[in-house]
């Protein structure tokens, strides 16, 4: 178990932080302690792979409470009465429980393509959960890149039958009189229903 | 539930805005946005097919854009629209059809806009997909549904810009 003064000059030496006769001392005694240098080596390791991950910048996701949380901060070192404070290099003895290395380079790795990737779709409508009470029905979703849509495709459903009439509307917001049937013809042209002489027909093709 | 539902969207069918109306003491409710819903009937392409133009503010190249999601159609037929304001603190229904409609229940607006949507896509008495969405403006979600004779329904919904 290390102090965290060590800790502390270890992480120092990794932010390229310590004075020349520091960084001179720390060198020497790491040489001498193969443990200390193993840990050291992964860690650099480790922040080389972050690095070379994660973009150069990001822009820091919910700005607002990362600065009210530095504010916080400021104010437990203006008054550390107040606050109760861990030991400095605490929090370091997480990156030296085995595989949590890796476990954090990979979830790195996630956050840097999670957020590249909610950034690219932020101008795109998302389907974040489906359920279908239905257990034989399946639904699967896509953003379809060649349509810019976003596609929620249900499978297994009941057809509908084939002599069943669809009667559709037409409806603007909070405009009850514009409901009409549609005139949908069955297989011998004859219409099930009939429009009202002053709708406008539905049974067109999309416009090009 | 179902049933009351059910009732409750062929209520707002028949009789579009009393629902509010009924609350005149809370004034006009307030309204996160607006969609379009259209249910539209994909079949085979026809050569015969007449070229009109639907009555709604649509987006732009639906036709093509719902050919590249279901390529083996060609034909998509309008057998219903809606144009329907999303309520804040009420349901909204879509109703292009009475036969195939969808619930829309405001979870308020998305960050960078839009909106969030709780949506239910029902078939007559039953549900058939329950979502959480974040619908953005002009970005269309195109819902698979049932077949139907020759080809697919599906339902397009929109929020306008």
């Amino acid at each position: 178990m290390k102090t965290p003064s060590e800790d502390h000059d270890l992480i120092r030496w990794l932010d390229d932080e310590l004075p020349p006769l520091e960084r001179e001392r720390f060198v020497t005694r790491m040489n001498a302690d193969p443990i200390l240098r193993g840990e050291a080596e992964a860690m650099r390791e480790l922040a080389r792979e972050l690095r070379a991950h994660l973009p150069k910048t990001l822009p820091v996701p919910h700005a607002d409470f990362f600065n009210s949380q530095i504010q916080v901060r400021i104010a437990r070192e203006e008054n550390p009465s107040r606050a109760s404070r861990t030991p400095a290099g605490s929090w370091l003895e997480w990156f030296r429980l085995p595989g949590l290395a890796l476990g954090a380079a990979a979830a790195a790795l996630v956050f840097g393509a999670t957020f590249a990737w909610q950034h690219e779709s932020l101008k795109n409508s998302l389907v974040l959960t489906t359920y279908a009470p239905d257990p034989g029905v399946t639904a699967q979703t896509w953003f379809s890149d060649d349509a810019q849509a976003t596609v929620l495709m249900l499978d297994g459903l009941e057809e509908m039958p084939a002599d069943r009439p669809l009667v559709g509307f037409l409806r603007e917001a909070n405009a009850e009189r514009q409901m009409l049937a549609v005139a949908l013809q069955n297989e011998h042209g004859t219409p099930y229903a009939r429009p009202r002489p002053d709708a406008v027909p539905l049974t067109a093709n999309l416009g090009e | 539930m179902r049933i009351l539902a059910f009732i409750c969207c062929l209520c707002a069918m028949t009789h579009p805005g009393q629902g509010i109306a009924a609350r005149p003491d809370r004034g006009q409710p307030a309204i996160e946005g607006k969609v379009w819903g259209a249910l539209i009937h994909a079949t085979a392409a026809s050569s015969d097919a007449a070229k009109t133009s639907t009555t709604a503010p649509v987006i732009r190249d639906l036709q093509q854009r719902l050919a590249k999601v279901f390529p083996e159609h060609g034909r998509f037929e309008i057998i219903g629209e809606h144009l329907q304001d999303v309520f804040r603190e009420y349901e909204s229904w879509v109703v292009p059809s009475k036969d195939i409609f969808l619930k829309v229940d405001s979870k308020g607006p998305a960050p960078g806009g839009g909106i969030n949507l709780h949506l239910q896509f029902w078939r007559d008495q039953q549900v058939l997909v329950k979502t959480d969405t974040i619908l953005k403006p002009g970005s269309p979600l195109f819902i698979g549904g049932p077949k139907w004779r020759d080809g697919r329904l599906i339902f397009v919904l929109v929020l306008q810009e």
